[in-house]
C-alpha cells in the first residue's frame, strides 16, 4: 500500500555567504544570487518542503508526518528527526557550534540538538574547512576568542570532492568559500555563532554572535572523528557506508547500470546529487535526476534503480 | 639456578617471565598472541620454555589464562579473544610437550592472588579485588585462596544488577553501567560522537580541560561504583577492598570513589567503607600465576 515515494519540493534560503551554484549545478529556481541553502527534505517550521506528487501533493512534509505517521513506520519521535540540505558556500560561513540534545532541550525551547554530517559534492582546489580548534581547555577557548586570534584558534583541514565529515554537536566548524555540500543533520536550526569575519549585511549590520552559549557547548580540547567508510560492491552499484549511529545512517550509492535495493527501514531519505536514471517498482516508473529528493515510506520494500547516478541515502 | 616459567595469555600478547620463588623477574618478554590455532600456540610456548631451560633449572610452568579455568584438571572453559585455548586441557598438553609440572589459574584470580601475596592486601586474610576494564570482574580471596563457587563464577561482580528497570534488568548490570567501557559509551553518546572515537584516558583529559559532560559522566561513574562496592561490603564484609584495572592507576579515581562511599552512610548504614588501588599493574597476572603454582597442593 505504501507504494508511492514522496517527492519533495525544496525551500531556498538566502544567506550573505550564498551564491548561484544551486542554479548552476542543479537548475533550481533560486530566489537570488546569494542563495545559500536548499532545504531539500525538511519538516522544520523555518522551511517546510512540500510534497510534489500523489495524493499528498501540495501538503507539507510536516503535515504528512503528523497526520500519516504510519507512512513513517510510526517512528517514535514527535518531530520529523532529520533535515537534508544542500549548501552553497560561495563565501565563508560563520564559525559556529551547535548544542547537543540535552543543552538545546533546556536552552532552546525543546529544540533538538544539531549533530550533522557533510558530503562534499564539489569544492575549489585547495578548499578548506574549519574543523575544530587548537585550544587545550575551555579557559584557552575563552582567551583565544576574546583576543580574536583566529589564525591561532581555528583548525583548518583541506578538503576534496567526495570527502565526508561527521560533525558532532560541540564541534567548532565552518564551511569555507567554494564548497558545495550535502548536509544530513538532526532537524534543528540552532546555531551559536562564534565569529562572523566582522561582516556586515546590505543594511550595514553585523549578524549576532552567541559567545556565552557557544562556550557552554564547545568541546575543549577538540575531539576529532575518524570516519572509516565501508565500501560494498555488487552488480550495478557501489555502496559507501559513512556513518551509522542513533542519529542517522548515511550512505552513498553509486549506481552504474541496474541494481535492486530494499527499503526495510522505518523510512528512507534519498537525494540524487549527480546523474540521472529511473526508479522502478511494480508498475511505477519514475525518471529521476540530480537535484531530486524523495522519501521511501515504511514497507516500501524492494525497488530497482537504473542509470548512472550518485545518491546520498539516509535513515534515522 | 632454580626458577619458574610463567606465562600470561592475553588477546594481544603472551607475556612471559622467568621468575624465582619470590617472583623476582630474572628474564622476561612478550610475543604477539598467535592467531593460527592451538598447535602453533603450543609450539611457541614450548619453544620459549626450551630456550630458558638452557640457562635455568626450570621447576615448572605457571599459566594465567582468560576463561573459566578448572584449576584441578587444567581444563580451560568459557570464551575469550583466544578462542582455541578454550575447551582443551592446557596443563596436560604442555606437560606432554615439556615434561614439566604445569598449573593454570584464571587471570583475574591471578591478579587478586598477587595482591595478597606481595601487594596491597599483604597479610590480609579476607579481601576482594574489583577489576574495572571493558567490564567488571574480580576475585574474592579468603586465607590466600580464591572463593570459586559452585560454577566458578565466584567474584564475577560485574553481573550484579544495578538498575531499577524491571523490564530489562540485564541491560543494567554493573559491567554495563560502571565499567570503563560504559564511561566511554556514555560520553560518546552524550557528545554525539560515533562509537570508538574516545578512550578512557581521553575522557579524563577532557574532564581536566573543563568539559562538563566528561566531568558529569565521571562523577556518575564514581557513584555507580560506590553503590556496587557498598553492596559488596555489606554482603561479604571483607577486611579490604582493592580496585584494579587501568583506571585504578589514577589517584583521583580512588579518591572519587572514596568520596562517594563516604556519602553512603546514615543511622542504619554506619560502616566506613573505603577502597585502595591494587599495587601491581602489568605484572599482576604473572605474579599471581606463580603464587598459584607454588601453593597448588
Amino acid at each position: 500500500m505504501n507504494d508511492t515515494p514522496l517527492f519533495l519540493k525544496p525551500v531556498f534560503q538566502e544567506r550573505i555567504w550564498g551564491g548561484t551554484a544551486l542554479y548552476d549545478r542543479f537548475g533550481y529556481e533560486i530566489p537570488s544570487a546569494i542563495t545559500g541553502e536548499c532545504w531539500a527534505i525538511s519538516a522544520h517550521p523555518n522551511g517546510l518542503s512540500l510534497i510534489e506528487n500523489g495524493k499528498f501533493q501540495g501538503k507539507s512534509l510536516k503535515e504528512v508526518w503528523e497526520n500519516h505517521h504510519e507512512l513513517f513506520g510510526n517512528y517514535k519521535s514527535e518531530k520529523f528527526p532529520l533535515l537534508i540540505k544542500i549548501l552553497d558556500a560561495n563565501e565563508e560561513l560563520s564559525v559556529q557550534v551547535h548544542p547537543n540534545d540535552d543543552y538545546a532541550n533546556e536552552h532552546e525551547n525543546g529544540e533538538y540538538g544539531k549533530t550533522e554530517c557533510w558530503y562534499i559534492i564539489d569544492c575549489d582546489q585547495d578548499a578548506e574547512l574549519v574543523f575544530g580548534h587548537h585550544a587545550k581547555t575551555k579557559e584557552e577557548v575563552r582567551e583565544m576568542i576574546q583576543s580574536g586570534n583566529w589564525e591561532r584558534f581555528l583548525r583548518k583541514v583541506t578538503i576534496r570532492p567526495g570527502d565526508f565529515f561527521y560533525v558532532p554537536s560541540g564541534t567548532v566548524h565552518a564551511l569555507c568559500n567554494g564548497t558545495l555540500v550535502l548536509e544530513t543533520q538532526q532537524s534543528s536550526d540552532t546555531t551559536y555563532r562564534v565569529y562572523d569575519y566582522d561582516r556586515v549585511d546590505n543594511q550595514g549590520s553585523k549578524r549576532e554572535l552567541h559567545l556565552e552559549k557557544a562556550m557552554g557547548v564547545i568541546n575543549a580540547p577538540h575531539i576529532d572523528t575518524n570516519i572509516a567508510p565501508k565500501i560494498e560492491k555488487r552488480e550495478g552499484v557501489e555502496v559507501t557506508k559513512f556513518v551509522q549511529n542513533h542519529f542517522f545512517s548515511v550512505n552513498k550509492w553509486d549506481v552504474n547500470g541496474e541494481a535492486a535495493f530494499q527499503q526495510n527501514q522505518a523510512f528512507m531519505l534519498v537525494s540524487i546529487i549527480d546523474g540521472e536514471g529511473r526508479l522502478l517498482k511494480g508498475s511505477e516508473d519514475y525518471t529521476i535526476r540530480k537535484g531530486a529528493h524523495f522519501i521511501l515510506p515504511y514497507k516500501y520494500g524492494e525497488f530497482i534503480l537504473k542509470g548512472n547516478m550518485k545518491l546520498i541515502v539516509s535513515h534515522p | 639456578m632454580k626458577a619458574y616459567m610463567v606465562f600470561d595469555f592475553g588477546g594481544t600478547y603472551i607475556k612471559y617471565a622467568v621468575m624465582d620463588d619470590k617472583s623476582k623477574k630474572l628474564e622476561c618478554g612478550k610475543i604477539p598472541t598467535p592467531k593460527e590455532g592451538l598447535d602453533i600456540f603450543l609450539d611457541h610456548i614450548t619453544e620459549i620454555v626450551k630456550h630458558y631451560s638452557e640457562s635455568f633449572e626450570i621447576q615448572g610452568i605457571a599459566l594465567s589464562s582468560p576463561g573459566a579455568v578448572d584449576v584441578e584438571t587444567g581444563f580451560i572453559g568459557g570464551a575469550s579473544a583466544i578462542p582455541f585455548i578454550h575447551g582443551v586441557n592446557m596443563t596436560s598438553l604442555l606437560k606432554e610437550r615439556t615434561g614439566l609440572e604445569v598449573s593454570v589459574e584464571n587471570d583475574a584470580n591471578c591478579a587478586a592472588l598477587a595482591e595478597g601475596w606481595l601487594g596491597a592486601a599483604k597479610e590480609t586474610d579476607f579481601y576482594i579485588c574489583i577489576v574495572i576494564g571493558t567490564g567488571i570482574g574480580g576475585g574474592i580471596v579468603i586465607n590466600q585462596s580464591i572463593l570459586r563457587g559452585a560454577t566458578l563464577h565466584g567474584g564475577e561482580f560485574g553481573y550484579m544488577i544495578m538498575g531499577e528497570s524491571c523490564k530489562s534488568p540485564l541491560q543494567s548490570t554493573w559491567s554495563k553501567v560502571a565499567s570503563a567501557n560504559s564511561l566511554v559509551e556514555e560520553v560518546e553518546m552524550r557528545k554525539s560522537l560515533v562509537r570508538g572515537t574516545l578512550d578512557g584516558e581521553e575522557i579524563f583529559r577532557l574532564a581536566e580541560a573543563g568539559d562538563s559532560i566528561a566531568n558529569e559522566c565521571i562523577a556518575n561513574l564514581y557513584k555507580k561504583l560506590a553503590m556496587g562496592i557498598y553492596n559488596l561490603k555489606y554482603v561479604l564484609d571483607p577486611n579490604k577492598i582493592l580496585i584494579g584495572g587501568g583506571i585504578s592507576k589514577r589517584p583521583d579515581v580512588i579518591e572519587g570513589i572514596n568520596n562517594e562511599l563516604a556519602q553512603l552512610k546514615d543511622d542504619i548504614s554506619t560502616l566506613d567503607i573505603t577502597v585502595e588501588a591494587c599495587k601491581f599493574d602489568n605484572d599482576a597476572n604473572l605474579i599471581g600465576a606463580l603464587f598459584h603454582f607454588l601453593n597448588r597442593k
